[in-house]
């Protein structure tokens, strides 16, 4: 699958940069911010990513109200939710709330990169779903 | 156990949680960085850039980042190894710009939550006190914990270890300053002057515009 884009929303910066220059080498396109308020300001600024990986645990803006905000301004963007130790009752909530799926830090990236795949195959059905619904 | 005595120790076990929940966190956060530097070290042998000039550099700079999260990590332990015995005797004898420098260190994830700046300062070459540092750690940590719950974002927090007013005493002054977020929903005042009065300490604040003072001398 080619031409993934990934935002990755972690106040952790070591973290994020250095799994998106794992991403990166595995050729998917990935950008980066540590705040939910910049990662809003991307969208505006026309940044499509096709999956958010978005931490639960972030200052400022709590990570469900941010996932709320993201499918807000777009519903059809998938949400994947990166969790610490002891919060998977959040986790489970931000899938009710729409989220895709969530993963416990530390993260291995095969799995990651599976659930991003279906992730995006998720957003790809539900796009041509729509285009043949526009089509009628 | 009377019902003070009841409260000041739950209150203690939910103060020690919050420590230990924090810094759980934090070492899971470590962890998840080395992993993922281990991790690019590999994915990096693996490409066709392996044997390149640029790649070997990159790998030792990984390799340096490995090691200074390890070292914060190890760090973290022997701060919170410390906090977790200051409860084995009492009294015992207290260092307190240690004391102040463990606390701080172990509540920077519950400031950094809230973008509160939290800092300690000591002017060093104190003596040391005979107290009940468990007690103590509780007390500070908690009015520190209030004060962070009523600042908004950008406001700051600092510690500071100070000469006593009497000779020999030791004396700690926490700062607020910033813009309100919230009224304090915090410990009950019975409890800190509970704990005032077993650690033998007085208290003073002096409330100003937008910055609030207050001390604790021992």
């Amino acid at each position: 699958m080619n031409n993934i884009n990934v935002l990755l929303v972690d106040d952790e910066m070591e973290f994020a940069e250095t799994l998106a220059e794992r991403l990166r080498l595995r050729s998917f396109e990935v950008n980066v911010t540590s705040r939910a308020d910049e990662a809003f300001e991307m969208l505006e600024a026309g940044l499509r990513p096709d999956v958010v990986l978005l931490d639960i645990k972030m200052p400022g803006l709590d990570g469900l109200d941010a996932l709320a905000e993201l499918k807000s301004r777009n519903s059809g963007m998938e949400v994947i939710l990166v969790t610490g130790h002891g919060e998977a009752a959040s986790s489970i909530e931000g899938m009710k709330r729409g989220a895709f799926d969530y993963l416990m830090k530390p993260i291995d990236i095969a799995e990651l990169i599976v659930k991003i795949e279906q992730a995006v195959a998720r957003k790809r059905e539900k796009e041509k779903h729509g285009e043949r619904q526009a089509g009628q | 156990m009377n019902s003070l005595d009841e409260n000041l120790r739950r209150g203690q076990v939910a103060f020690m949680g919050q420590i230990v929940a924090a810094a759980t966190h934090e070492f899971q956060n470590h962890f998840a960085v080395i992993k993922e530097y281990n991790g690019l070290i590999a994915d990096l042998l693996r490409s066709k850039q392996a044997g390149k000039r640029g790649t070997i550099k990159r790998c030792r700079e990984i390799g340096q980042n490995i090691d200074e999260r390890a070292g914060q990590a190890a760090l973290l332990a022997e701060r919170l190894n410390r906090f977790a015995h200051r409860g084995d005797v009492a009294p015992s004898s207290v260092k307190m710009e240690v004391l102040v420098d463990d606390l701080v260190a172990l509540l920077q994830r519950s400031a950094a939550q809230r973008r509160v700046s939290l800092s300690a300062e000591s002017s060093g070459g104190l003596p040391e006190t005979l107290n009940d540092a468990a007690l103590l750690q509780f007390m500070l940590g908690s009015v520190t914990l209030n004060l962070l719950e009523t600042l908004g974002e950008n406001g700051s927090i600092a510690l500071s270890v100070i000469p006593g007013a009497a000779d020999g005493g030791v004396a700690v002054e926490i700062a607020a300053e910033g813009p309100a977020a919230a009224e304090s929903e915090g410990q009950e005042s019975g409890l800190i002057d509970a704990c005032l009065q077993r650690l033998n300490a007085r208290f003073s604040s002096s409330p100003g515009d937008g910055r609030l003072v207050v001390r604790f001398e021992f």
